[in-house]
Order: structure tokens, then C-alpha cells, then sequence
């Protein structure tokens, strides 16, 4: 289940923008704010409602909480679920996420728990969670389609979106990109995608205070929502006619790249007589992750696909980490517990895999995926992303520039 | 009230240390709620002309060494000397003495860091990363200091983003406008790391 973001609960905005006393009585006694992540109406906008899932230590009971109006006693159960001992009942509410906040000028912490329902809520456990909201774009969804289907959805903004793609098909079919102007089309695609975004706040009333906010997709549909959403679909409608440009403007560097991943793989099969340490199985799965990038139409796409390789790097790593670890002593295999502490992956063990994974992927335009990943995007990408690009960028800088050649 | 802060912090010390290679870290200051991305960097020698694709636009810098052994204050001196010459003054340098567990095989006078801390404008910190000692201390003040040096909250470069994802838009001149407020609030994190 996607766990929703903090800002995207509309019981946070309340907390933090209409209830700030009780927001500031949080931060200075209160143990743990729960903040339900669905089943929130308008009719829950009140401060009962709100002190109903701010919480402070019970005085009494070690481990339990009592909510600020006194209605609700709970515990947390395995990080996992809360415990309602008052109002009794066999209720059980399901902990989504965590974020433990300190405040610096109380020097105190408290935790955050998105949880997936409020606590007065009638619906079981077992009961689904209740669907994503059609307007609102997350991001650990986007994609082409997710982005098509969301800006489809926003009625208010239906002949916006038809100017949008009739924008976009006349420059499929007029616009010519040379591949050494491939700035000057990415210039009007960005251009493109401002005066939508900015039209498309503006009719949707967005930039306006959450209270005063009627309709559903402004109570729920932020700017960056059609922000993100309409630079994957803009990018991604256009990818068939800016990918051969980019193709043919990385071509000669591709082709540099691939002669040099046969040096480094002769390099490694001499320094290591078994290039086995960092081939095998164990990377298949990742390979075809990073593979992924091949299908791939919108930068943000593309580079959310580098992101889950490196993840799924890292898992394979921890995983090979974990093997190591058992060794075998006079025939018996001693196997460490559960409580044994992870040794984290450091940087230059993630860059070393990172760079044998480029060298065994036989992809002939990693070139074109980097500079097409970086160029054709209007947005920052969020931290943990660009850190899994700039590795890509790091590993193929590494490889093009023979600094494997050097010895150390 | 509801303005979350993102501040990138790119963490440079020696592949064996126990770092990890991305992480969050989330703070909350005067009500402002505050996300460290922690960006680790490939310490080893082959790799430092890698270095400045992650150090760019980052608000902190965390250079780590191991007070038992002189080498690697020498290298925190290298990386500093890099880190200004790439970042300028806007980057708020952090130099952090590690392995205080290890006081008696100390090779790195305390007066020698400290003086040379204060001579390129950083701040030097005690910690034992095995015994989880100073660490806190570390973060909540590096964090501190990058939200008092960016009263405005633009992107990188010294200053703060909105959150992960924030919303200049800004690409060959063109400038997307902003809300009412001149920032985008509910702005989202990325609510996971990779390690």
C-alpha cells in the first residue's frame, strides 16, 4: 500500500494551518500526533476531532497515551498498530508510517503516526483502505499514464488539457530538433508546461487558502501535483520525437562508453581472475530493472527507474552482506541472529557495484538515458532520486573517463 | 507555520566508517519542520573527481576523521579546500573528530582541529559513532546553523528548498510564477531512503 505523504492529509492541514494552538500544544507536551490518512470528511473539521488524535503520556500507565480532550487511552503495538483501551473496543488502527520530530526550541521530541483511518472511524481493520484520490498525483505512482489519467480527471481544466496536447501535437508534427539544439526544444516544452501549469492553478483556484477551497480538486489537487504531473505527461508525449535527436547527439559518446566498459571488464578479469564477485545471479533482477530504462518515456520515469535499481542494488548488496556473514566453523554454519546490527552500504561500495552493473548491462545508449534524464525535466528531482542519478552519472563519468585505468 | 524545509548535506569521510549512502533525517525548528538529505560521497582516492557531481548545491558539508589517525585529517583538509573552492562560503562546513571511544590512540590534537576548524570558518564536533555519542548534537546543530543562513528558502546553492520537491521552474530565463504566498506549501518528501 503507497503510504501517503504528511502534506497530502488533510487532517495535517488542518492541524498546522487552522488549529495551530493545538498544533503548538503538540509540539511542547504531547507524546504522539496521529494523523489519519483517509476517511477524513468535512465534517470532522473540528477541534474535538482534532485533540482526539493528539496525544500525551498517560501518568498512570507506562506505554499508553491519553489524547488531549481525555476521550481516547492507546498504546502502540510493535510499531505496527495502535490499541484503543478507551472507548473499549476490539478495534485495532493500522500505523502506515512514522517521522520522528525533535523541536529544537523545546529540545523535545515527539513521533508522528499516519495512520489509516481516525479513530472514530466504524470500518474494520480487515476492511480495505480506501482508494487514492483521483486528485491527488503521487509520486510513487507517476507515470505517463497515472499523469494522463489525473490531468483527465480535473474537469475544471478539461479544455486547458485539450490545448495541451493539441500544443503538443503540433510540435510533433511541425517542430524540427536539431540534434545540437536539443536546448532550443526542450526551451519550448518548457514554456509549454509553465503557461499550463500557471492556467491550470489559476482555474482550479489552488494557490488559495484549503478552507476557503470548495470544490474537491482544490481541496486536494496541489500545485505540485499538476506541476509533476504535467512534466511527465508533456515529456512523455513527446518522447518518440526527442529521443532519436538525443540518440544521435549522444551517439559518438555511447560508442566511447562501450569501449571502454570492454577495457574495464578485461581490467577486472585480470586484477580478479573470477569476475565472479560482482556477477551472478544475484544481479539479474537488478539488470532488468535498470533494463526498464529502454521503455521508459518521461524523464521523471526514467529517473524513478534508476532510483528502484539503486534500491534494489543496495537490497542485493545487504542480501550478499548477510551470506558473509555466516560462516562456517569445523562444518557448522553459524548463522547470526536477527539482532545482529546491518553494516550500512557506504558510498564507494554502492558506486563500485553500481559501476560493475553499468559494465554488465549490454545497454547500447546509457549515454542517451543520462543526458535525456537530466535535460528533459522542469522540476528538481526529490533528494533520494537525484542521489541515485547523480550515482548513475558518477558510474558512467567513472567508466568514459578511464578512471578505472588509474592505479591507486 | 506548515514550511518544510529541505537541506542537502552531502557527508565526506573514508568508504569504512559506517556510513550509509542516502539518508533523511527529519527535525522539526520553531515549528519549521526541517529534512536533512544526507548525500555519503565515495571516499576512496579513485573516486574523488567524482566528487563534485554530488557536492553540488549542497547547504552543509559533513567532513569526517578519525582522530587516531592523522591521514585522514590531512584528506578533511583536502576535501575542504575543494568544497570552498566548488561551494564558496554558503556551505556550512561541519569538521567531525570521530572515534572519541578511542581517546588514549588520540593522534590528532584536539587544538590542532580546533584551530584549523576556525581558520577555514567550520565548526568542529566530537563524536563516536559506535557509541552513538554526539551525533544528535551534530545534526540538530548543523541544522540549526543552515536554517539561520537561509532566512529565504530557494533552491540549493546555500539555501533551502520546499521540501524535496520544490517548484522554481526556472529554465533558461523563464521563471514559473508562484503562489499567492511565493512558495508552494504541501510540499511532499520523498518519504523513504535507500538504505
Amino acid at each position: 500500500m503507497d503510504v501517503p505523504e504528511l502534506e497530502h492529509c488533510l487532517f495535517y492541514n488542518w492541524l498546522i494551518n487552522d488549529f495551530i494552538d493545538l498544533y503548538l500544544k503538540a509540539q511542547n507536551i504531547c507524546s504522539l500526533v496521529l494523523v489519519p490518512s483517509s476517511n477524513v470528511t468535512k465534517y470532522d473539521y473540528n477541534r474535538e476531532f482534532v485533540e482526539s488524535h493528539l496525544f500525551r503520556s498517560s501518568p498512570l500507565f507506562k506505554g499508553k497515551h491519553i489524547s488531549l480532550n481525555l476521550k481516547y487511552e492507546i498504546s502502540v503495538e510493535d510499531n505496527r498498530t495502535i490499541h484503543i483501551y478507551k472507548p473499549t473496543t476490539d478495534k485495532l488502527i493500522k500505523i502506515l508510517d512514522q517521522e520522528n520530530v525533535f523541536d529544537s526550541s523545546t529540545q523535545r521530541s515527539y513521533i508522528i503516526l499516519i495512520i489509516d483511518r481516525p479513530l472514530n472511524s466504524t470500518s474494520t481493520l480487515t476492511s480495505p483502505i480506501t482508494s487514492k484520490s483521483k486528485y491527488t498525483f503521487h509520486l510513487t505512482t507517476a507515470s505517463y499514464e497515472t499523469a494522463f489519467i489525473f490531468l483527465d480527471a480535473l474537469r475544471p481544466i478539461e479544455d486547458l488539457f485539450t490545448k495541451l496536447r493539441t500544443s503538443l501535437l503540433l510540435f510533433i508534427e511541425t517542430y524540427v530538433i536539431l540534434p545540437n539544439f536539443i536546448d532550443d526544444a526542450v526551451n519550448k516544452l518548457n514554456h509549454l508546461w509553465i503557461n499550463f501549469v500557471n492556467e491550470a492553478c489559476q482555474i482550479l483556484n489552488i494557490d488559495s487558502s484549503a478552507t476557503f477551497r470548495k470544490s474537491p480538486y482544490v481541496q486536494l489537487t496541489t500545485r505540485q501535483d499538476i506541476e509533476l504531473a504535467s512534466e511527465i505527461f508533456i515529456t512523455g508525449n513527446v518522447y518518440t520525437k526527442n529521443w532519436p535527436a538525443v540518440i544521435t547527439y549522444t551517439e559518438m559518446k555511447d560508442d566511447r562508453l562501450s569501449q571502454e566498459i570492454l577495457k574495464y571488464q578485461c581490467k577486472t578479469a585480470i586484477r580478479s581472475s573470477t569476475a565472479e564477485a560482482t556477477t551472478g545471479d544475484n544481479y539479474t533482477p537488478v539488470l532488468a530493472e535498470l533494463k526498464k530504462l529502454d521503455y521508459l518515456k518521461s524523464s521523471f520515469e526514467k529517473a524513478a527507474c534508476i532510483r528502484s535499481t539503486l534500491d534494489l542494488l543496495l537490497a542485493t548488496m545487504i542480501q550478499q552482506q548477510q551470506q558473509q556473514q555466516q560462516s562456517t566453523e569445523n562444518g557448522v554454519t553459524v548463522k547470526y541472529t536477527k539482532n545482529q546490527p546491518q553494516q550500512p552500504i557506504a558510498a564507494d561500495d554502492t558506486l563500485t557495484s553500481f559501476i560493475d552493473l553499468l559494465t554488465q548491462s549490454d545497454m547500447k545508449n546509457i549515454v542517451a538515458h543520462e543526458y535525456y534524464t537530466i535535460t528533459f525535466k522542469f522540476l528538481p528531482l526529490p533528494q533520494d532520486v537525484d542521489y541515485a542519478v547523480t550515482t548513475f552519472r558518477a558510474s558512467i563519468e567513472y567508466l568514459s573517463e578511464k578512471k578505472f585505468l588509474l592505479n591507486y | 507555520m506548515n514550511r518544510s524545509l529541505s537541506f542537502k548535506v552531502v557527508l565526506l569521510g573514508e568508504g569504512s566508517v559506517g556510513k550509509a549512502s542516502f539518508k533523511t533525517k527529519k527535525l522539526t525548528f520553531d515549528g519549521k519542520r526541517v529534512e536533512l538529505a544526507i548525500w555519503d560521497t565515495a571516499g576512496q582516492e579513485r573516486f574523488r573527481a567524482l566528487g563534485p557531481l554530488y557536492y553540488r548545491d549542497s547547504n552543509g558539508a559533513i567532513l569526517v576523521f578519525d582522530i587516531t589517525d592523522e591521514d585522514s585529517f590531512e584528506r578533511v583538509k583536502s576535501w575542504t579546500k575543494e568544497l570552498r573552492r566548488m561551494l564558496g562560503n554558503d556551505c556550512i562546513l561541519c569538521i567531525v573528530g570521530n572515534k572519541i571511544d578511542l581517546e588514549k590512540d588520540r593522534h590528532v590534537s584536539m587544538q590542532l582541529a580546533e584551530e584549523y576548524a576556525k581558520s577555514v570558518g567550520a565548526k568542529l564536533y566530537h563524536t563516536s559513532a559506535k557509541l552513538d555519542k554526539g551525533v544528535e548534537e551534530l545534526f540538530n546543530d548543523l541544522a540549526q546553523r543552515m536554517l539561520e543562513r537561509s532566512p529565504g528558502t530557494t533552491v540549493g546553492g546555500g539555501t533551502a528548498n520546499n521540501q524535496n520537491r520544490s517548484s522554481t521552474g526556472t529554465r533558461g530565463g523563464i521563471t514559473i510564477a508562484q503562489s499567492a504566498t511565493g512558495q508552494n506549501d504541501n510540499g511532499r518528501s520523498s518519504g523513504s531512503c535507500c538504505s
